[in-house]
């Protein structure tokens, strides 16, 4: 699976992908059709890269990470130019330089990564695609067909340096320019073998960028790298959800990061309204999806395992064009990650308060129900619920909530008999209408 | 040879002719021939297309540009590929045009080539900014009076004028005509400290839908600052409600005016000022038209400078050799 197709997953990957400072476009588009890691080695291969970009940063000068990033904007796609070549088209002198200039910057990052001692092997080929486009060893980042590449080109265009202008001239030009492009064909079909080796390049000073973008994170916004988890359990100690802590950040608010084990048996989160359930919800399958991206997280420290598939099933799914209540949606999407693990697919499954949208003593009934299926095949389920659920066959977990007016998100074990009371709490809390609370408030204790 | 001097004083210059025809192309190939370019890196563009053989809506022929040795230009890819000269690639932007990305050369042995570089002042704004790294010294903007926005003081610093036959049958509205523009570019520079004044857009602010100056003024002083374009619609409601009026513009290139208009705001004892001025260097001249219009080449300059009190040049006519 492509990164790409879950970027605009409700967790909030895009805003996350998006604060990365890559330099370049061609970065983030490989980035993007990345596919998600599914083995714990290639992760760790691709982890191990980013803290060696990181130990870099720390030991390099500032500028150092400057100059890397001024210098990776300038990488380009050149994969139609490249097409070309592989198709035999003969190339433009454009594309010729653009090659030339992907060249020079290719031993321009060689040579700075070298100053911080990161390896950088170019392919050999490039060496004889610098020879070919900088025929005179200038070493300039200029391009033509130069003189050198043809002893007739050399005469005419001497020719034409002395000539008046006239018919004569004119018919000159025109037998140079033709002699251009034969030199073009030529060099076009001695480019032909380097054709792999440049893309390769572009992907090296693609990964650079990203690295270093990766490395960025981690030293400018303290986001880390996970270990790996031994057995089932996966464990993030203070995450907290980037975009959500931006937007507090904003309002002059501080996040109250909080930590969670899960993944080796199904976890049941209750609690108050506004606890931030959701948001735990949404920053579990951010972190798994970063993690897959070889991505640091936004934790104080992790312990990850990987996963085939992540279920984030969430929100008003009500679909007006197929004609869909918000409760089929949400059914049907529970249902989809129900049929991935009979499948035998090792998903994490996050449910953020199913059925809620349907009459609670069904509702119950549909959630248990859920868990005892889907717990049974998934252990790495994570369900948010207000119904008064009381099963051992799952762990229970619940926002601490509300204390001297203030709300604490901090996860703690629940007991399997308690059901959290707090809504009328919360809503007091908000200023609503003291009748309307006052009302409720009696109905709750005469029901009682 | 006229007005080279003054170029050369410039980082930016900008071509500006009144119509087509006018002359504009046959001035900046003068201007090529005359200046330093082995001693001074100096980089020419068009806003719109330049250097074509024939005028697509007269069907005239046309004079190519003539790219002398060591001078730089930017000209879409389309068009680079089409040169007849010999010339090293310097720079790729990543300023686009219809007829692909602006490319950046420098003539090694002269010959011709059709420019069409950024097409909106911003382009060109952004264009210049990334040619910094070259160390070019002057840049000439071929420029059209329909795109004035390549001559405003916020891309350019000078500008030349061309205009001609081209731009009436009948040499008193020629002159009319041409000396109104020049007048527009010469406007005073503003006086009233930036904070004075009413700001209002160029969709009017509730003046085009009826508000009187008055009203919106309260008692404040008579100073209006346009934001973007000043047009006769909006003039109009100003002359209508107030007289005495300053309105002030950024620069002539957001004047959209008829003479007649802007004269009854005058008498009105209304006038316009610019935050920023244009320096006016030359006007050039083209006597004749692809409709074969001809005037007299001498009596057109003279009477042109008398009303503008500028010197004007037929560059083709008087070629003015070194």
């Amino acid at each position: 699976m492509k990164l790409r197709s879950v970027l605009d997953s409700p967790c909030g990957l895009r805003w996350c992908i998006d604060e990365l400072p890559l330099a370049s476009s061609v970065t983030r588009r490989r980035l993007l059709d990345q596919a998600l890691y599914t083995h714990s080695q290639a992760i760790r291969l691709a982890y191990q890269a980013v803290a060696r970009y990181e130990q870099a940063l720390q030991q390099a000068p500032k500028s150092w990470a400057e100059r890397m990033h001024a210098k990776l904007c300038n990488l380009k796609d050149l994969s139609g130019s490249l097409e070309r070549i592989a198709g035999g088209i003969t190339l433009e002198d454009t594309e010729l330089f653009e090659i030339k200039l992907l060249e020079i910057l290719a031993r321009e990052v060689q040579a700075l990564l070298q100053e911080t001692g990161l390896d950088f092997d170019l392919p050999c080929e490039l060496e004889q695609v610098r020879k070919w486009l900088d025929p005179d060893d200038t070493g300039v980042a200029t391009f033509y067909i130069y003189d050198s590449y043809s002893p007739v080109l050399t005469d005419m265009r001497k020719q034409l340096r002395a000539m008046p202008e006239g018919e004569e001239r004119t018919e000159l030009m025109g037998a140079s320019l033709l002699e251009e492009a034969r030199i073009r064909e030529r060099l076009t079909r001695l480019l032909l073998p380097a054709v792999q080796p440049l893309r390769e390049t572009v992907a090296m000073l693609a990964d650079a960028d990203l690295n270093l973008a990766k490395a960025w994170m981690m030293q400018q916004r303290n986001w880390v790298i996970p270990s790996f988890a031994e057995g089932n359990e996966a464990a993030l100690e203070e995450f907290w959800h980037p975009q959500i802590a931006a937007l507090l950040e904003e309002q002059g608010r501080t996040y109250q990061p909080v930590s969670l084990t899960y993944g080796d048996r199904p976890l049941l989160i209750i609690g108050s309204n506004m606890g931030g359930k959701t948001v735990v919800l949404k920053s579990l399958a951010l972190c798994q999806y970063l993690f897959q991206a070889a991505i640091p997280l936004p934790v104080k420290q992790a312990r990850m395992r990987v996963f085939e598939s992540v279920y984030l099933c969430q929100g008003d799914g009500q679909d007006f064009v197929s004609g869909m209540s918000s409760f089929s949606a949400e059914m049907l999407r529970i249902n989809e990650a129900l049929l991935a693990v009979r499948r035998g697919e090792q998903a994490l499954v996050l449910v953020d308060e199913p059925a809620r949208s349907t009459n609670p003593v069904e509702g119950t009934a549909l959630v248990e129900a859920l868990l005892q299926v889907m717990g049974g095949l998934c252990p790495a389920m994570v369900l948010t619920t207000h119904y008064d659920l009381r099963s051992e066959a799952f762990r229970r977990m619940k926002v601490r909530g509300l204390a001297d007016g203030k709300m604490n998100y901090a996860l703690v074990e629940a007991p399997y008999d308690e059901v959290p009371h707090e809504a009328l709490a919360v809503a007091a809390h908000l200023q609503l209408d003291s009748e309307w609370i006052a009302t409720a408030q009696n109905r709750l204790k005469n029901n009682r | 040879m006229p007005f080279i001097q003054d170029i050369l004083s410039c980082r930016s210059v900008s071509l500006v002719g009144m119509e087509k025809n006018t002359g504009k192309t046959e001035c900046l190939n003068y201007i090529l021939k005359r200046l330093p370019v082995d001693r001074k890196k100096i980089c020419v563009t068009s806003i719109g297309v330049d250097g074509e053989t024939t005028d697509r809506v007269t069907l005239t022929p046309k004079p190519q540009i003539v790219m002398p040795v060591g001078c730089y230009f930017s000209t879409a890819e389309r068009y680079y590929r089409d040169r007849k000269l010999v010339a090293e690639l310097v720079d790729l932007s990543r300023e686009s045009t219809p007829l692909g990305p602006v490319v950046t050369a420098r003539s090694l042995v002269a010959g011709e080539v059709m420019l069409s570089g950024p097409s909106s002042a911003q382009a060109l704004s952004r264009w210049m900014k990334g040619l910094e790294h070259l160390g070019i010294d002057l840049t000439l903007i071929d420029g059209a009076l329909s795109r004035v926005s390549s001559a405003s003081p916020a891309v350019s610093e000078a500008m030349i004028l061309s205009t001609g036959a081209a731009v009436s049958a009948h040499m008193p509205t020629l002159l009319m005509k041409t000396a109104f523009q020049v007048e527009m570019i010469r406007l005073p520079m503003t006086i009233v400290p930036e904070n004075e004044g009413v700001q209002l857009s160029a969709l009017g602010g509730g003046i085009l839908a009826g508000e009187s100056l008055e009203q919106i003024l309260g008692d404040r002083p008579k100073v209006i600052r346009v934001v973007g374009a000043l047009t006769d619609r909006f003039l109009k409601r100003v002359l209508d409600t107030s007289a005495e009026t300053e309105v002030v513009v950024k620069d002539f290139s957001r004047l959209f005016l008829s003479p007649e208009v802007y004269r009854a705001f005058q008498k009105k004892g209304g006038r316009i000022t610019v935050e920023q001025r244009s320096r006016l260097l030359a006007v050039c001249v083209n006597p004749t038209s692809p409709t074969g219009i001809r005037f007299d080449s001498d009596t057109l300059c003279g009477r042109l400078s008398e009303q503008i009190g500028l010197p004007v040049y037929d560059i083709v006519k008087n070629r003015y050799e070194a």
